[in-house]
């Protein structure tokens, strides 16, 4: 009877052993499979694609722009054009879509 | 660039591993076991992990001198100090994989050593691993983010943990020994 309970608990420790092994094995390559996707995305997120400044012209419109003048109250509606740098740091950044309209 | 990545990737996972053989042989050198079980499960998972972490360190080895943007050779993956890039830093992950090829290597031979070489090697473990550590910090690339630190953080913790609960206490006989003296 002892030696008999005495085979069972080696048996249930065997297998205790396999199971264990074959989880760790199964969580270490999920776990370099995360990392590898962690350190890829975020060095495609940090990557500088353009290094040169993009300069885009953009026109709006100031709306409302009143100004009253001494003698006849006219109102002004004035277009300026205004000139700017910008310099995009990620993949994603697109230059900013130039808006027409006089 | 997926080789770069696969070598960063498996190398955290590489020293976690470590990690896990280093407690689980400390565990078993103090004689602990699980509470439902027989004690030997310590040891075979020691012995299995061992196994999980040298594929892993080997990936990590072979994609370092595979990857032409890490610029490891195989010389300087076998003979320490000998990189061109952080020689210090690539020289100690070498000489860790040195000491764990000597642990390994002693190991299979047990059977033909005597115990006080074998166990006079495997103590190198106790080296071994906080090299491998000082490696990570020295070369790994994620040291500066903060998932890397917390991992390897814990990886520490854990061994310094084990080994206190394994040093010798004064007034206190280890296990084997108490159910001796007592009648």
């Amino acid at each position: 009877m002892n030696r008999r309970r005495q085979v069972r608990r080696r048996a249930f420790g065997f297998r205790r052993v396999r199971r264990l092994t074959v989880l760790a094995t199964t969580v270490a390559a999920g776990a370099t499979a995360a990392v590898f996707g962690a350190i890829a995305g975020h060095g495609s997120s940090t990557k500088k694609v353009a290094t040169k400044p993009v300069v885009v012209k953009r026109a709006t419109v100031k709306k409302a722009t009143v100004k009253k003048k001494t003698a006849q109250h006219a109102v002004k509606r004035t277009l300026t054009v205004q000139t700017t740098t910008s310099t995009p740091t990620t993949s994603s950044a697109a230059p900013a879509a130039t808006s027409g309209g006089s | 660039m997926t080789g770069w990545y696969l070598m960063r990737a498996t190398g955290i996972v590489s020293l976690v591993l470590f990690t896990l053989v280093t407690v689980l042989g400390i565990a078993t050198a103090a004689r602990l076991g699980p509470r439902r079980g027989p004690r030997f499960v310590t040891l075979g998972l020691h012995r299995s992990m061992s196994l999980l972490a040298v594929v892993f360190i080997g990936i990590h080895v072979t994609t370092a001198i595979l990857d032409p943007y890490a610029h490891v050779s195989a010389l300087a993956a076998i003979v320490p100090f000998t990189a061109r890039w952080r020689p210090l830093a690539v020289g100690l992950g070498t000489v860790s994989l040195d000491l764990v090829a000597a642990l390994i290597v002693t190991s299979l031979l047990r059977r033909h050593l005597s115990l006080r070489v074998w166990r006079g090697v495997h103590l190198l473990a106790y080296v071994s691993w906080p090299v491998a550590v000082w490696h990570t910090i020295g070369a790994g690339s994620d040291w500066s983010s903060g998932w890397a630190r917390a991992i390897v953080t814990g990886c520490v913790a854990s061994v310094l943990l084990a080994a206190l609960y394994r040093l010798p206490r004064p007034g206190r006989l280890p296990k084997h020994l108490a159910a001796q003296v007592r009648p």
